[in-house]
């Protein structure tokens, strides 16, 4: 069918982007190293710096761009097919925020210090406490009430946040958490890598599951029903894997918005509205959107790194901003 | 196959909207479900499709409880269309009438023959083959009401539940979904029809099922059912006068009085 090859030509593009950015990622930095390095290194125990650099510090960074990525994209996108919204992201459901929390504790008590990975563990803690409350305060209601039940959950984590900051009497706690909450994945080792990917994948395969399920929700709850969806399995589904994924993201890279609701929003007319289809197309863009912004902030900045999250914002909200501006004109209102 | 329901209450928050109603529907029927808004109509045809708990009584396909079938099983028996005509993205119009084949679809595969098949039935069936590619919000609200009972169509099952398929249709439209109706029914469908247009019922009806305050004020043939005393009891209108032997095919013609 054209429709059908259509897409895997779309598929096909993105994944060969996301390749290329990878690469890109891998090689771009302040020490300069060839792509022939690059290839020699990767398995290779050779202590040489510029290689030491690739493996320990580069490598792990654009792994973490790339499962951070296409996770935001992919929770984006099928958030979006589930609660039949174009404006739900990740951030909705309130799992960065718990998560943020978690981590932001951790800095405050100063257990990061003491255990490295006391931070990404409190903080997958906080994701995972939030899907025991959205479970237990919106498991049978409707879509709505998990709306609502995620914007008092972000709500309540983002004061306690504040007052953490507030009641923090360190200065350098206070500007590491500030600093940690504005979102980024530089200095992250392999040790970051095996703690968040087993989360990750596993919050991946929840959503991919949900994905036949979003399709028929298109025509509302009841239909989905009578045409066979469990839907209390499918927001199960959609719930945890949402929260395990990003909360593992956000325990190793900080708050990072506006991949999750911009780039399913980009993608859906290429996918012809199809919400299934979403799914891989906004992973492997979303994938492709950080590892650009990633690479960018390397590029850009020399002296002062500008934190990931701050650009992701800084390129989405406008980009989202021209979006509904070229949804008015097509409306006319 | 045949749809019993036995007893069955449905409350919403402490209001009975149906209550300890019985009927049946076998197999090849055309029956219409009719009564005043607020009758409970609707909810009973989501309480058919396991859309609403029951606080009594159930539901049965050819005996067996409805609870015991699984899902897929459910949904492959009992088709159902809302009375919201609600889709969301702008899907296009064959899209949306393949999600009808769901039940009958596992894994992410392309569609079976079988199942485009079908589509293509559901589609030619509602007059929709010509806009078939078109995204299904730029229809007009007619045209989406008849998508979306093709898709209901689409599904082919034993038993159809629909819920006003003809409120917003042009006269054209609304015989012809009569006769598609009328049609599945007569090729062994179960078709349990909500409906407002009582001249119609009248006329495609096999049977009809009058509903006031949850429960059933009068069942059977067209004629039974539609005549002055309950126009006037139960809807509150008087009839404009027609032949005798037209009497079912009547028009409501004046609003009555409560306390009439």
């Amino acid at each position: 069918m054209d429709d059908q090859k259509h897409y895997y030509f779309l598929i096909g593009i993105l994944a060969f982007l996301v390749a290329i950015l990878f690469t890109f990622s891998v090689l771009v930095g302040t020490t300069g190293s060839g792509l022939s390095d690059i290839f020699t290194t990767i398995g290779q125990h050779d202590s040489e710096i510029s290689s030491l650099i690739i493996r320990e510090i580069r490598l792990p960074r654009a792994i973490l761009g790339l499962l951070i990525g296409a996770t935001l994209g992919l929770a984006g996108a099928t958030l979006q097919g589930y609660l039949r919204n174009p404006l739900a992201e990740p951030g909705v459901i309130g799992v960065s925020t718990a998560a943020a929390l978690g981590a932001v504790l951790a800095i405050y008590t100063g257990l990061s210090l003491v255990v490295p990975l006391a931070l990404p563990l409190m903080a997958i803690g906080g994701s995972l406490i939030v899907v025991l409350l959205l479970q237990t305060l919106a498991g049978a209601g409707s879509v709505l009430t998990l709306i609502l039940a995620g914007v008092a959950i972000s709500s309540l984590c983002g004061a306690l946040t504040s007052l953490v900051l507030n009641l923090s009497d360190n200065p350098f706690a206070s500007l590491e958490i500030v600093f940690w909450l504005l979102g980024s994945i530089t200095d992250r080792s392999m040790a970051h890598v095996w703690l968040a990917a087993p989360f990750i994948l596993t919050g991946w395969l929840l959503l991919i599951a949900s994905a036949r399920a979003l399709d028929v929700l298109s025509l509302g709850e009841e239909v989905a029903l009578s045409l066979g969806v469990n839907v209390k399995q499918t927001r199960l589904l959609v719930v945890s894997g949402t929260a395990i994924s990003v909360g593992a993201c956000t325990a190793v890279s900080g708050v990072i918005g506006f991949i999750g609701l911009v780039v399913p929003h980009l993608l859906r007319p290429l996918v012809g509205h199809h919400p299934s289809r979403l799914l891989l197309a906004s992973a492997l863009a979303g994938a492709s959107l950080l590892l650009c912004a990633d690479i960018l902030v390397r590029i850009v900045s020399s002296s002062t790194e500008l934190k990931l999250g701050v650009v992701t914002a800084l390129i989405g909200g406008p980009f989202f901003l021209f979006l509904i501006l070229r949804l008015k004109a097509f409306y006319g209102t | 196959m045949r749809l019993e329901v036995s007893n069955i209450t449905v409350q919403i928050h402490e209001h009975t909207i149906v209550n300890d109603l019985s009927m049946m529907l076998d197999q090849g029927e055309l029956v219409g479900l009719i009564g005043p808004n607020g009758a409970g109509k609707s909810t009973l045809l989501k309480a058919i499709i396991g859309a609403r708990k029951l606080s009594n009584g159930r539901v049965m396909i050819d005996g067996v409880p409805l609870e015991r079938l699984s899902v897929i099983e459910r949904a492959r028996n009992l088709s159902y269309l809302p009375q919201e005509r609600y889709v969301e993205w702008q899907l296009p119009v064959r899209a949306v009438v393949m999600l009808g084949r769901f039940p009958h679809r596992q894994g992410f595969g392309p569609p079976t023959p079988d199942c485009e098949v079908a589509v293509d039935r559901a589609l030619d069936a509602v007059d929709a083959t010509p806009f078939a590619l078109r995204s299904v919000t730029s229809l007009s609200g007619g045209e989406r009401a008849r998508v979306l009972l093709a898709r209901a169509l689409a599904v082919e099952a034993p038993l159809l539940m629909v819920d006003e398929p003809i409120t917003e249709l042009d006269p054209y439209h609304q015989i012809h979904v009569m006769e598609i109706l009328r049609n599945r029914a007569d090729e062994g469908t179960g078709v349990l029809a909500v409906l407002h247009d009582l001249a119609m019922a009248a006329r495609f009806m096999d049977r009809l099922i009058l509903m006031n305050y949850g429960g059933i004020v009068s069942t059977g043939k067209p004629t039974e059912v539609i005549n002055r005393a309950n126009l006037e009891n139960v809807y509150r209108v008087s009839p404009l006068n027609q032949p005798a032997s037209h009497e079912a095919l009547t028009s409501p013609w004046q609003k009555m009085d409560r306390n009439n």
